[in-house]
């Protein structure tokens, strides 16, 4: 049965490309010098050492900072960068960051620039996270991601309480009393702190409702101005499987963060009953990039240095293109989403809905709305709350039918990345009503419902897209009312190239 | 350059209004993929579709009607048995009986939690609580309109390979034909009680079946190299499945695997008594118990091959064995069989754990036709019982059970007439040597 990594839903990784380095030009010929560049381990007893220096940012605004970072050894791609933010106000409001996508909530668009060029850039950065996040396990969030980043999206099943009359299935049975019971009728969020099933209550007999309310703790809250942690590799991808070669490198390399907007309401959400009257402010003296530097033994890096005196390596980026729909324009929608003469590797998509924000959605606007899973507003029934996909590049559809299968959706995201969104049905289709339970005060049957409706696929045709470009095929058969923000991103091949201390950076 | 493409194949046996089911006379699903000169990815094929489960003829279950099907298989427990042969030739690559049997060993030792409360949610309407399964699938109370969509893999060594499949006649298996047999519905559904009222009509429908994969066509200069071949040598793993049943306090198995390269075994268990019985779970993994439902735990394990212990060379001495009251599952028995259905140290997610895999007295409480109601209620996916024994984790050849019988001793404590069925499955590697004159299957 262990024929490879064969989780259930595990597939071979897409097709992404290789982003190792090759040398090119008049070089000598390779030695044994190990790849500085490449992720992972270097098959050799090299000596490395790990210089970390605190960043301050050179430019900070209530929109803006920018980071400088030095041209020294190679920049270690878990690097990271710490953020805070407070309340502008004096009250007591309860503030938190979304629990999907924690303190990148912070973070609108995200730039890595080489002297004036730009080597990445992500826009609608906490969008992009908000899907990105979806592959973390609830273990992780709730063991790790909730103290690094206050991402905390686990989910585990809410038991019935047995001292409660009620709950328990066998409640005149005075043994059961007191114990935990077996049976859990719904499921939902769980941070990490036991879920208050006696919220407002005093004799302990009857809940407040019926699963309990999970609150986040409290020095994750703004109150408590909390410094989190946000990765490199988060903001550019590209570095999970690259490291940058800052000291052969003559341009400035600097890292520009553009802010969620103060007067959005997205920064941050408010528990039930929270007023959101004022600001979150982001805190420049706890605004600091820890940047590591890692040095190989001098010799080798010369050598490095001397041996790729021209550096190219592949890499992938992202573009956007956003749309707003409603009801109507939902249907039957061609879009094209750019591309042209590009070499592609995926697409994905994202719906939110504009009136969302952190004053009435634990998510704030970071989340992806589904078709309604409502009935009767669809001739066929069986088909009642779908959205029916399909991409179209180079005169070809890229699935032989439209895809309009909910389940098939998800098997797209898990085919498209190579691993496993960790969602739950009802938040991913809204199907299987099971979601119950309160967090920070709010229904969660109301705040994850049909929120994590993400769609990605994989263009698997080793194609270079022709100047017509992908064009997204998109039917939201039931939408709710209101105008969404359309947002698909393409995953994009580019090259870059070190020669002689200056990089230069092409499409693929 | 090779290019992928998505296939989608509806089943060539499909009924005129699209749906499938056992009860209504339709308990194959039969797909094609056809002969081509193109690679498989088996990673890549699901089986999609959507899930009704009626309680009777028209009618949505409610939680009055207490109807539950497994928890942990989901949609697996509809699938009896998975068949694969060749299109071409119909010689059999693969089968897999008991297929939710299976599945029940394989998803427990290699999913976590996590996974089975989020992804399996999605993809194969599985849920790691019953009550959860129950209200979010089965009493789904807009099945009727919508149902439950789900898109799974159909696990099985082929399928699971990381090396493409050639679907090529000439240089390749010559197309597949993948069967799925339904299981009956008194063995996917059975009653949250021991009593079965209301529930005696249940049937599961499927509808919108398709089977979705991804094929590799190689670039020209490729295939026209590879067509210059004369034969293809293509290595797959296997899983072969077996049946017994053992009813005293010295249970013997012995079987003739009739395979050169087994990697492991690993067998679970259930009351015989329980299978296609709607008062009970037939899919369940659970102990060896006697009629009464108690627990008869097991004292010793002895693993043979050709009638000689291999390959531990010593009698499985289990907690049991020196104190019969003790309910903690013996380390050493989880660990084995664990390790027979993924390499233990390959394991990353997992939900066998003290909380479902324990010895417990089943017998009748109050009132008094509880039996078994609370082998149905174990939390965290069920019951996770199963023994194993994996026989090679280093040099990835197996060992021969060609010429030599696989055998079993189990000392347990069953005490009175309790059959119990034991499904034994081993993992094997096998090749297909293909050839334009057809294909040989080497196990």
């Amino acid at each position: 049965m262990d024929s490879g990594p064969s989780q259930v839903d595990t597939m071979t990784a897409g097709a992404t490309p290789d982003t190792t380095a090759t040398a090119q030009g008049a070089g000598p010929s390779p030695s044994n010098v190990p790849d500085l560049l490449r992720v992972g381990t270097i098959p050799d007893n090299t000596q490395i050492d790990v210089e970390t220096d605190i960043l301050d940012s050179v430019v900070f605004s209530q929109s803006f900072c920018r980071f400088q970072l030095q041209n020294k050894g190679i920049l270690h791609s878990n690097s990271k960068i710490t953020l805070s933010a407070s309340l502008e106000s004096a009250s007591s409001t309860r503030a938190f960051f979304p629990p999907n996508v924690g303190i990148h909530s912070l973070i609108d668009r995200a730039v890595l620039k080489v002297g004036t060029k730009t080597l990445c850039e992500v826009e609608d950065y906490a969008h992009f996270q908000a899907y990105q996040s979806l592959f973390v396990s609830g273990e992780h969030n709730k063991e790790r991601e909730q103290f690094t980043t206050a991402r905390m999206m686990n989910h585990e099943p809410f038991y019935q309480n047995g001292s409660v009359v009620g709950h328990d299935l066998n409640s005149s049975n005075a043994s059961m009393i007191g114990q935990s019971n077996h049976e859990a009728l719904a499921k939902g969020l769980q941070a990490g702190r036991d879920l208050d099933q006696f919220e407002g209550d005093s004799d302990y007999t009857t809940p407040a409702q019926p699963y309990g309310n999970s609150i986040v703790s409290g020095f994750q809250t703004l109150g408590y101005k909390p410094v989190f942690q946000v990765n490199l590799s988060d903001l550019f991808p590209f570095l999970k499987t690259s490291q940058l070669p800052l000291y052969m490198m003559d341009e400035p390399v600097s890292l520009e963060l553009f802010w969620t907007q103060q007067n959005a309401s997205n920064r941050f959400a408010v528990p039930s009953g929270g007023v959101y009257n004022f600001t979150a402010l982001i805190e420049q003296t706890k605004c600091q990039m820890v940047a590591d530097y890692i040095y190989y033994p001098q010799e080798i890096m010369e050598q490095y240095q001397r041996q790729n005196p021209v550096l190219s390596f592949a890499y992938v980026d992202y573009r956007l293109a956003k749309r707003t729909i409603d009801q109507t324009s939902g249907r039957n929608l061609i879009l094209n989403i750019g591309g042209a003469g590009r070499i592609c590797n995926k697409v994905f998509q994202m719906l939110s809905k504009d009136s969302k924000n952190g004053s009435d959605s634990i998510f704030c606007n970071f989340s992806s709305v589904g078709p309604n899973a409502s009935l009767g507003l669809e001739q066929d029934a069986s088909v009642n709350g779908s959205l029916t996909y399909n991409l179209r590049y180079n005169d070809h559809f890229l699935f032989p039918v439209d895809v309009d299968n909910s389940a098939r959706h998800f098997h797209n995201v898990v085919q498209t990345e190579g691993k496993v969104p960790f969602v739950v049905r009802q938040e991913y289709a809204g199907e299987g009503l099971v979601l119950g339970g309160d967090f920070e005060g709010r229904s969660q049957t109301a705040q994850l419902t049909n929120e994590f409706f993400y769609v990605a696929n994989r263009l698997n045709r080793n194609e270079r897209v022709n100047s017509r470009g992908i064009e997204a095929y998109i039917d939201y058969q039931t939408l709710g009312s209101g105008n969404h923000t359309l947002r698909l991103y393409i995953e994009m091949v580019r090259m870059a190239e070190l020669r002689a201390g200056r990089m230069s950076i092409t499409y693929a | 350059m090779s290019s992928n493409q998505h296939l989608e194949i509806i089943p060539s046996n499909i009924t005129s209004d699209g749906t499938l089911s056992f009860k209504n006379g339709q308990p194959v699903i039969q797909f094609i993929i056809g002969e081509q000169e193109r690679y498989l990815i088996g990673q890549s094929l699901r089986l999609t579709g959507k899930l009704t489960c009626f309680a009777s003829d028209g009618a949505i279950s409610t939680s009055a009607t207490g109807l539950r099907m497994n928890e942990q298989l989901g949609v697996y427990s509809c699938f009896n048995e998975l068949h694969i042969s060749s299109q071409r030739t119909a010689q059999s690559i693969e089968t897999i009986r008991h297929y939710p049997r299976m599945m029940s060993s394989y998803l427990g030792v290699t999913s976590s939690l996590q996974d089975g409360i989020s992804h399996l949610n999605e993809t194969a309407l599985i849920d790691m609580n019953y009550a959860l399964q129950q209200r979010g699938v089965v009493e789904n109370p807009s099945q009727l309109t919508t149902s439950n969509a789900f898109c799974c893999p159909l696990v099985c060594g082929l399928l699971n390979g990381t090396e493409p499949i050639p679907l090529s006649g000439a240089w390749g298996v010559g197309g597949l034909d993948i069967s799925i047999h339904l299981s009956p519905d008194s063995n996917v559904f059975f009653s949250n009680s021991s009593l079965t009222t209301g529930i005696s009509g249940a049937f599961y429908q499927l509808s919108d079946v398709k089977l979705v994969c991804e094929v590799i066509t190689p670039a020209p200069d490729q295939l026209s190299r590879i067509m210059t071949q004369t034969q293809n040598v293509f290595e797959y793993n296997s899983i072969t499945s077996m049946f017994n049943t053992i009813n005293s306090r010295n249970g013997v198995l012995n079987f003739p695997l009739g395979v050169s390269k087994c990697m492991g075994v690993f067998l679970n268990f259930v009351p015989a008594s329980h299978i296609n019985n709607l008062a009970f779970d037939g899919t369940a993994t659970l102990p060896p118990t006697n009629s009464d439902g108690t627990a008869a735990e097991i004292s010793q394990l002895i693993f043979t091959r050709g009638g000689e212990r291999f390959p531990l060379e010593y009698n499985v001495d289990t907690l049991q064995k020196d104190d019969s009251d003790n309910i903690t599952m013996d380390s050493q028995v989880v660990r084995n069989y664990m390790n027979a259905v993924m390499g233990f140290t390959k394991i990353e997610r997992t939900n066998v754990s003290p909380f479902n895999n324990y010895y417990e007295d089943y017998s009748p409480d109050t009132p008094a036709d509880n039996l078994y109601v609370y082998a149905k209620e174990i939390i965290e996916g069920g019951a996770k019982f199963g023994l194993g024994v994996n026989y090679d984790q280093i040099s990835g050849e197996g060992v021969s059970f060609a010429d030599v019988p696989f055998g079993l001793q189990m000392t347990s404590d069953i005490t009175s007439d309790s059959p119990q069925g034991v499904y034994l499955f081993a993992h094997c590697k096998n090749t297909v040597v293909s050839s334009s004159s057809g294909i040989q299957v080497i196990a």
